[in-house]
């Protein structure tokens, strides 16, 4: 309920701003050398000489409906231009935050298990290079030695331009999947390396960090001894008994740091030709395109809506002390 | 409830389950060393209650602890375990025949894990019959509901028995309880002594109850070892120490008015601290707070004298070469 009203929040505010901000909406749209009767023309079309509220409410009405309305910029309709590159810029996040979890988690655990001791403090060490190195320099980084230099990886794009299948989900993944062709799954995934990688370094280092100072602070709990004695194998004790209630914390941040990764994903696709969400929102700002900067912020909103959501749900699975509401 | 006096007439002779020789443990904080026990020896025979008493700070919790094999590897232990006869390690070789309870069950219960589900951790089984059974001996309603229900929907004696239960599904011979009444208010405090008193009749169990509380002591345990400054006072079966006491820190205690409010304060009515392990200590401990005390007291350490069978008193005042 509560995110209903968020995401009415930002749809009011993304529609005040983008009617009240540009002087003059048609005159955008038509273009800076269109003459007197084709601005209005278009004030017609778009119906933007409507009162306020009456706009308001079509344009609630369009949204509902899944009609973003129409690029300023490309003249196209944006919810189509919105189903090429959301996934794309999904299909890094979702691997990213996989990745993260799937390393970060038994790294944090193996951390702490090992405080102190050498394969402790490379892990440490890693996790601070992973959140304090900048993005765009650890992507050139790896272009430079797994693509120009050892010719291992792909330098940029989603697939080789000789690869072609059907674009069912958007996700290529799935995609090259659904096609039922090996070679292009393997090109798919080739091409995913590097940028889920680079990705993935801040949410990793992250997640090491966080699971560590968990696991820390549990391991030093009552009843961790108290299963000691009775005990339960230390391997159990470390995965089950305290990484249960070591992942409440990292879970929470993992999931701001996936939607925080579906909005600021701008410069991992700029670096690899990406084209996501990051590149048609930057490229929306620059030719202030207010429709598809509206509509942008509306699909991160509703990211970050879905993520708390998913959150609250794992976290009242994990701890029977939270109630959902 | 209490055996005290069939030991003490020697009709009940148990074997002796677990002796302890001159157990020493020093920490080494950057502060300088801290010698928290110093050199106690003790021995509990089986089905046997032994209470260890003392303030705040004297070595009960650390002495279970360097026996169980959970001291940080920072910590030095010194001296020699035998469980029947057999020489034992101090590396944690006791945890497979000793189950600890604690104070505090909010902390010694995993809050995101059922009851049940911890009780399958520790006992292996999974037979739910057989899991609240465990549930069943420690003394809770209803046991079969229990096992779905999770730590924080239990009130403090109800967590202290699924935390008993836990102890008692590891199958232990040993029961090491830390303070385990000291959290809870008087009526669940009574329940939970009957509760050991009673475990330690049906299954033989020999157990170390840490109590600050004299009272506590008096009411289940055979015999007590009164602490002090990581060294033994006064030991001795239970009517020995509390009715007769010799050492005038057991004298002390025993005229202080325990007070839950007053765990982890110096006792009212002994005036001076505990000393803290940091400082070497020339002659008797307790000397600096004894109204006893003389020259000799702070010139030599006192040797236990033995007063009668099975009672000791670590004081010059009892030194019969005198
Ligand atoms: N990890 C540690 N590092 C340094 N000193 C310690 C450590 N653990 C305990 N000590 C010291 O050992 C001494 C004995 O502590 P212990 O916990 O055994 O006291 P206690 O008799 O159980 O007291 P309480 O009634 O408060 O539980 C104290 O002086 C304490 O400061
Ligand atoms: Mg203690």
């Amino acid at each position: 309920m509560s995110s209903l009203l968020v995401i009415l929040g930002v749809v009011t505010i993304t529609f005040v701003v983008s009617r009240l901000v540009p002087s003059d909406p048609a005159s955008l749209y038509a273009g800076a050398r269109a003459r007197p009767a084709q601005v209005e023309q278009v004030r017609q079309d778009l119906n933007l000489d409507a009162p306020l509220m009456s706009q308001y409410v079509s344009y609630i009405g369009d949204l509902l409906r899944g009609d973003f309305g129409i690029s300023f910029a490309t003249k196209r309709p944006i919810a189509q231009d919105l189903r090429r590159f959301l996934p794309a810029t999904l299909e890094l996040a979702f691997a990213a935050t996989a990745l993260s979890m799937l390393v970060g988690i038994p790294a944090g655990v193996a951390a702490a298990a090992r405080r102190h001791r050498p394969s402790d403090t490379s892990l440490r060490l890693f996790a601070v290079l992973g959140v304090s190195v900048p993005v765009f320099w650890s992507a050139l980084l790896l272009q430079l030695f797994f693509s120009s230099k050892l010719d291992w990886l792909p330098l940029a794009g989603r697939t080789d331009a000789t690869t072609s299948f059907n674009e069912v989900t958007g996700f290529f993944l799935v995609d090259a999947v659904l096609s039922g062709s090996w070679s292009n799954v393997a090109d798919v995934a080739a091409h995913l390396v590097l940028p889920v990688a680079v990705m993935a370094a801040y949410p990793l280092g992250l997640t090491i960090r966080l699971i560590r100072g968990a696991m820390l602070e549990v391991l030093g709990a009552d009843y961790i001894e108290a299963a000691t004695v009775a005990q339960v194998p230390r391997s159990t004790v470390l995965s089950r008994l305290a990484l249960k209630n070591s992942l409440l914390p990292a879970l929470t941040i993992l999931g701001l740091t996936f939607a925080y990764s579906v909005s600021s994903a701008f410069l991992v696709e700029a670096v690899f030709a990406w084209p996501g969400l990051g590149k048609y929102l930057t490229d929306a700002i620059v030719r202030v395109d207010f429709p598809v900067i509206t509509a942008a912020a509306m699909v991160i909103a509703v990211v970050y809506v879905a993520v708390n959501l998913i959150l609250d749900l794992v976290q009242s699975w994990l701890d029977p002390r939270v109630q959902l509401s | 409830m209490s055996n005290a006096n069939d030991i003490e007439s020697g009709r009940l002779d148990p074997a002796v389950a677990m002796s302890v020789q001159d157990l020493h443990v020093t920490f080494y904080p950057p502060s300088g060393p801290v010698r928290a026990v110093r050199g106690v020896s003790f021995e509990l025979r089986e089905g046997e209650v032994l209470g260890v008493a003392g303030e705040s700070g004297c070595g009960k919790s650390v002495l279970v602890r360097a026996l169980l094999g959970l001291l940080p590897a920072t910590a030095t232990v010194e001296g020699s375990l035998e469980l029947d006869g057999e020489p034992t390690t101090l590396d944690g070789a006791l945890q497979s025949e000793a189950a600890l309870v604690y104070q505090n069950p909010g902390a010694s219960l995993n809050p995101v894990f059922t009851i049940g589900q911890q009780l399958q951790f520790v006992s292996g089984s999974t037979d739910p019959t057989e899991l609240s059974g465990f549930l069943l001996q420690a003394g809770l309603k209803d046991p079969e509901q229990l096992l779905g229900a999770y730590p924080h929907q239990f009130s403090g004696g109800m967590g202290q028995r699924a935390a008993v239960a836990l102890a008692l599904a590891q199958r232990p011979r040993l029961l090491f309880a830390d303070e385990p009444t000291t959290a809870l208010d008087v009526t669940t405090q009574n329940q939970v002594l009957e509760l050991i008193a009673e475990l330690r009749q049906r299954h033989r169990l020999s157990v170390v109850l840490i109590s600050h509380d004299l009272a506590v002591i008096k009411r289940v345990c055979d015999r007590v070892m009164v602490l002090y400054a990581g060294l033994v006072a006064e030991t001795g079966t239970t009517s020995q120490v509390l009715t007769s006491p010799s050492h005038p820190y057991t004298q002390a205690l025993l005229e202080s008015v325990p007070r839950p409010q007053a765990v982890g304060k110096s006792l009212a009515s002994i005036p001076g601290m505990v000393p803290d392990g940091r400082h070497e200590i020339l002659g008797c401990a307790f000397a600096p707070r004894c109204s006893h005390a003389h020259d000799a007291c702070v010139t030599e350490e006192p040797a236990m004298n033995q007063l009668a069978v099975g009672h000791s008193v670590r004081c010059v005042l009892s030194d019969p070469t005198r």
